[in-house]
């Protein structure tokens, strides 16, 4: 099983350009996930690795060979679409069988059939091998697409967006199925989304790309508790993170003004020293997520007063929405955390999660 | 004094050729609620939904809106805004002639045209892409514009079908919180169709859960949750959903499981329960992800399973395990991550058990 | 309340079933109107020249099948045809060409429209829109307007009342049609399925072959069976350039219709009757293939 390598990958569509100098490193067996919003250049990424585009510039490698010049058969990669592309006029087992029937294959019946079954079996969908597919449910048509693609043992599974047309239950399970399947069948694959959601739950290592550009690439928690800019920070996690304007407000960085002078928040000594060696002291962005934000009935030191503004539900957590001034955010709190509209609550902020970032260049400050 | 509901809708019978979309449904909905309809595809919400607006015609039942029987009404005279999933723009007209379409077909003046239509975009905060045409705005603008249109005319119900399915998952949160305000701000009765739950919990007043065509239970985001009638629902609720795991009660204190033969200590007070019920097998136990804790010890009070997928979503964790053919899953804090292929016990709160009877799938404690 | 609903109901239903009865009936009149021609064409076929201009148009008479007998060739009349100078034929060789123009044209039509339309709606090309207008403007000229061009321009070249010559034009008149109707059905097939294809390992060919074709099957059915149509009734350029071997049907019933004294009804009514028939089996034949959409995805709720 190969990995992907990408170097300096540019691929331009006139004016347009889709990958601006990608780097990428797909390790062997590896789930590799690549998120970012629609028009990022998820989907031409993976279409340049199967070889259906070429790229303008940059380097491809297939394991050791370069692929630049190989043709989409040549490469041995799978591609799971996000609209099922099931043929319509065969039957699921015909579909299955059909790319072993290819003249790149040319396998014997019996050994068709085996494989067929095995993989029909993996999926759960060995009673609807003699149905056609406009019988099959959205959720059994994205099963024998993923079928359609393992049955080839191919070297490489590209998969793009294949569960977002799904529901969103089906889509639950669905990923951790196709996790399982990979992880037994050790196939390294580039999966793309934009859902991050799927991709904190799927991958090994994932990429954030937005605009052709990749802003970072890590595991899922790394990612997560350390975005290395606004724009990472922004896109993964759900709730979406805090974001405050912040300023120095004297005392060595001891003290953080937020929101022109709307609250102020203490910090400890070892944390504001990485703040304390920057060189602006203005323009700051402070970014803490929802579930960082804690929630008391009574002021205390390093609190603030929020008011309430309305409560989510969401069965195994609540959300509640507060109100400084005209500054909304966001707290996540257990479920049998109460309040009514107006109340008055003191936040705190758990200080090793707090993220500052410099609002011009938009990236992150070290915490260390 | 009685206060007529809004919408009611009795024994509503909707049919396609020999499928039953919807099977006598009775439903009530108060002025000024909001209430979701949910359930996974196919499960009839969306066709309950245009049988109010006038779209379909039932076989049967009866629709009332504002206390009036709408059955024989034309839709443009049912007094209801409807935004379809996938916008229905007109691609020729500007945002600004999207909007004022119904008041134009309803011949107001030009004057209170503008007026009505720059109240809406205001509020939907669209006033500056109104000079577009649909193919140059955003999947966002045009939900805007969508639901613009259907506020724009004041209609006694608002119906909206599944309207953020077709944005980008960062989008959905913002768009949801939106709807949300501009229903607090106007207070207009609306009926929300999903089937995402999540979307669900978050801005229903009330869900009414469907599925094959019938509704399963129809109450607020809370009760559905702790108190779920059958389980469909308390599966189809939750992210994720309730495990299940078939069960029979033996002796005083033990649950003997589907699960290749393990068993369970339970506590007096279930025991006392499903034995006062009369019937102690042929059962289900039902369990929320975030009520099962997980033990590296034995636990007589738990039951073991193996690791097989941790997924980190940042916040918190899903644990994915195994025994055998049957999976379950458990929701933890994002510091528990133990080994796939590890043993570990799964202790439930007993507090939070919940026994089903296994061929009604009905609740039974 | 209970009451006004249930005769609100049952008065609803009356409608539906008024409203059902007044449709058919429409719709019984309008098929009258398009099938009374072709029976009375055939009430004509069995009569003699004396029924045929009997004062009373009667449907009961005794029939007789000599105007088939002269289309077969059995019975010799020595009016038939003699009202036109020219090539009077025996009709079952023309409808022999007929047949054999049109299964011609209409393949050669369906290769090349087909092809063509597969590039066009694959490939990204300058001035597509162009082009594709370019094609379809050769319809928009009524063919009369190029009927003595053309017919010039064949003699010079030697195709006049060649079998080659009627096959280029025929399969010319047909491109824009074909064309533009199979393109159509193309665009409807999304490119994922070449490309999940090709990634299998087969060659662009193969899967246009394998995967495609059989998904635009109505789309073939129906350039078909427009471009049959098209050449099987095809009378203007086959009078003037199929001159002396090369007459089709068309023009041959209409020479061998006329007699010494007027136009032989009887014998009009039965050739024209004969040379419907293939037309009539065929679309029977391709009729499933007709419908569209029959494949595609699931219906939700």
């Amino acid at each position: 099983m190969p990995g992907i390598k990408m170097k300096k990958v540019v691929k331009t569509f006139g004016k347009i350009t889709a990958l601006n100098e990608i780097d990428l490193d797909v390790k062997e067996g590896e789930f590799f996930v690549l998120v970012g919003p629609t028009g990022a250049g998820k989907t031409t990424t993976l279409r340049v690795v199967s070889g259906l585009e070429k790229i303008d510039t940059g380097t491809i490698m297939l394991g050791d060979e370069d692929a630049v010049d190989l043709s989409p058969a040549d490469r041995d990669v799978a591609f799971v679409y996000q609209n099922f592309s099931l043929y319509p006029q065969l039957t699921v087992r015909q579909n299955l069988e059909f790319p072993l029937k290819s003249p790149l294959h040319r396998e014997a019946q019996e050994v068709i059939n085996k494989r067929v079954e095995s993989v029909a079996e993996l999926l759960h969908i060995t009673p609807l091998l003699d149905r056609m597919p406009d019988a099959l449910s959205g959720g059994e048509m994205q099963r024998v697409g993923i079928g359609r693609a393992i049955v080839r043992h191919p070297q490489v599974f590209l998969m793009d967006e294949p569960l977002s047309d799904l529901d969103a239950k089906l889509r639950e399970e669905l990923r951790v199925e196709l996790r399982q399947i990979q992880s037994e069948l050790k196939t390294t694959t580039l999966y793309v989304t934009h859902d991050q959601v799927e991709a904190m739950s799927m991958g090994d290592r994932v990429a954030v790309l937005n605009e052709g550009v990749i802003h970072q690439i890590g595991k899922p928690q790394e990612v997560y508790s350390n975005p290395a800019d606004l724009f990472v920070a922004s896109f993964i996690g759900l709730p979406k993170m805090n974001f405050f304007s912040c300023k120095v407000a004297g005392n060595g960085a001891a003290e953080l003004e937020l929101e022109n002078g709307l609250f102020k928040i203490g910090l400890s000594n070892e944390a504001s020293k990485p703040i304390s060696k920057l060189s602006k002291k203005d323009g700051l962005i402070l970014g803490v997520r929802p579930e960082s934000v804690k929630l008391h009935a009574e002021k205390g030191t390093g609190r603030f007063q929020a008011e309430v503004l309305f409560l989510e539900h969401f069965g195994s957590m609540n959300i509640v929405n507060l109100q400084i001034g005209e500054k909304i955010l966001k707290a996540r709190t257990r479920p049998t955390y109460h309040a009514n509209t107006k109340d008055k609550v003191w936040l705190e902020f758990e200080e090793d999660r707090i993220i500052i970032f410099d609002e011009d260049t938009g990236k992150a400050v070290p915490r260390t | 004094m009685y206060i007529m509901s809004m919408i009611r809708l009795v024994n509503l019978t909707k049919r396609f050729g020999k499928t039953v979309a919807v099977k006598n449904a009775s439903l009530e909905i108060e002025k000024g609620e909001f209430v979701v309809f949910l359930g996974p595809s196919g499960c009839g919400k969306t066709t309950t939904l245009r049988c109010i607006a006038g779209l379909e015609n039932p076989e049967e039942g009866e629709i009332y809106i504002d206390g009036e029987l709408v059955n024989d009404l034309p839709t443009l005279d049912r007094d209801v805004g409807f935004v379809f999933q996938h916008y229905a723009l007109f691609p020729h007209m500007t945002a600004y002639q999207n909007i004022s379409f119904p008041l134009r077909a309803m011949k107001y003046k030009k004057a209170s045209i503008e007026k009505e239509v720059m109240k809406v975009a205001g509020l939907l905060r669209i006033r500056d892409i109104l000079q577009l045409r649909p193919s140059h705005l955003s999947g966002g603008d045009l939900q805007s514009v969508a639901l613009a249109r259907a506020l724009v005319i004041k209609p006694k119900v608002f119906l909206l079908d599944e309207p953020l399915s077709t944005l980008d998952a960062e989008f959905r949160e913002e768009a949801r919180t939106m709807i949300k305000k501009t229903h607090l701000e106007i207070g207009a009765t609306t009926i929300y169709v999903t089937h995402d739950q999540m979307e669900a919990m978050a801005i229903a007043d009330r869900i009414v859960t469907m599925n094959f065509g019938k509704i399963q239970q129809a109450e607020t985001p809370e009760n559905i949750y702790h108190n779920p009638a059958n389980m469909f629902v308390a599966n189809f609720i939750g992210s994720p959903g309730m495990n299940f795991v078939d069960c029979a009660l033996e002796g005083k204190d033990t649950m003997k499981l589907g699960l290749d033969g393990k068993t369970l200590k339970v506590n007096e007070a279930i025991a006392k329960k499903i034995h006062s019920t009369g019937k102690e097998s042929n059962l289900v136990m039902g369990v929320r992800p975030e009520d099962l804790d997980l033990n590296m010890k034995k636990n007589e009070y738990g039951f073991p399973m193996e690791v097989m997928i941790v997924e980190e979503l940042g916040p918190e964790n899903i644990i994915n395990l195994r025994s055998g053919d049957h999976t379950l899953k458990v929701l933890t804090d994002p510091h528990i991550v133990p080994k796939s292929g590890e043993t570990v016990w799964v202790v439930p709160d007993q507090e939070r058990i919940r026994i089903f009877d296994k061929e009604t799938q009905v609740e039974i404690l | 309340m209970k009451l006004d609903q249930a005769i609100r109901r049952k008065r609803k239903k009356g409608l539906k079933i008024a409203g059902q009865i007044v449709i058919f009936v429409v719709i019984a009149i309008v098929f009258a109107a398009y099938i009374f021609p072709i029976f009375w064409m055939g009430v004509t076929s069995l009569k003699t020249k004396v029924q045929i201009f009997d004062t009373k148009p009667t449907i009961f008479f005794k029939p007789t099948l000599k105007n088939y007998r002269i289309f077969i060739g059995t019975e010799e009349s020595g009016e038939v045809g003699a009202g036109r100078a020219g090539a009077a034929t025996s009709f079952i060789a023309a409808m022999g060409r007929s047949i054999l123009i049109t299964v011609t044209v209409t393949i050669l039509s369906l290769l090349l429209g087909t092809m063509a339309a597969y590039i066009l709606s694959r490939y990204k090309m300058v001035a597509k829109d162009d082009l594709m207008f370019v094609i379809l403007s050769t319809r928009m000229l009524p063919p009369i307007v190029v009927l003595v061009p053309i017919s010039l321009l064949f003699t010079n070249i030697g195709l006049k009342d060649t079998f080659i010559g009627f096959l280029l034009l025929y399969t010319m008149f047909n491109m824009a049609f074909s064309v533009w109707i199979m393109k159509s059905f193309f665009d409807d097939v999304p490119f994922s399925f070449e490309e999940a294809a090709m990634c299998d390992g087969y060659t662009r060919l193969r899967a246009l072959i394998k995967v495609v074709l059989p998904m635009v099957k109505p789309g073939l059915a129906a350039t078909s069976i427009f471009c049959g149509i098209m050449v099987w009734n095809e009378f203007l350029f086959a009078i003037v350039i199929g001159t002396r071997k090369w007459v089709f049907m068309p023009p041959t019933i209409f020479t061998m219709s006329y007699g010494t004294e007027g136009i032989i009804w009887g014998v009009l009514a039965s050739s024209s009757l004969i040379y419907i028939v293939p037309v009539v089996v065929f679309v029977y034949l391709v009729r499933k293939n007709l419908l569209r959409g029959i494949t595609f995805g699931v219906i939700r709720g």
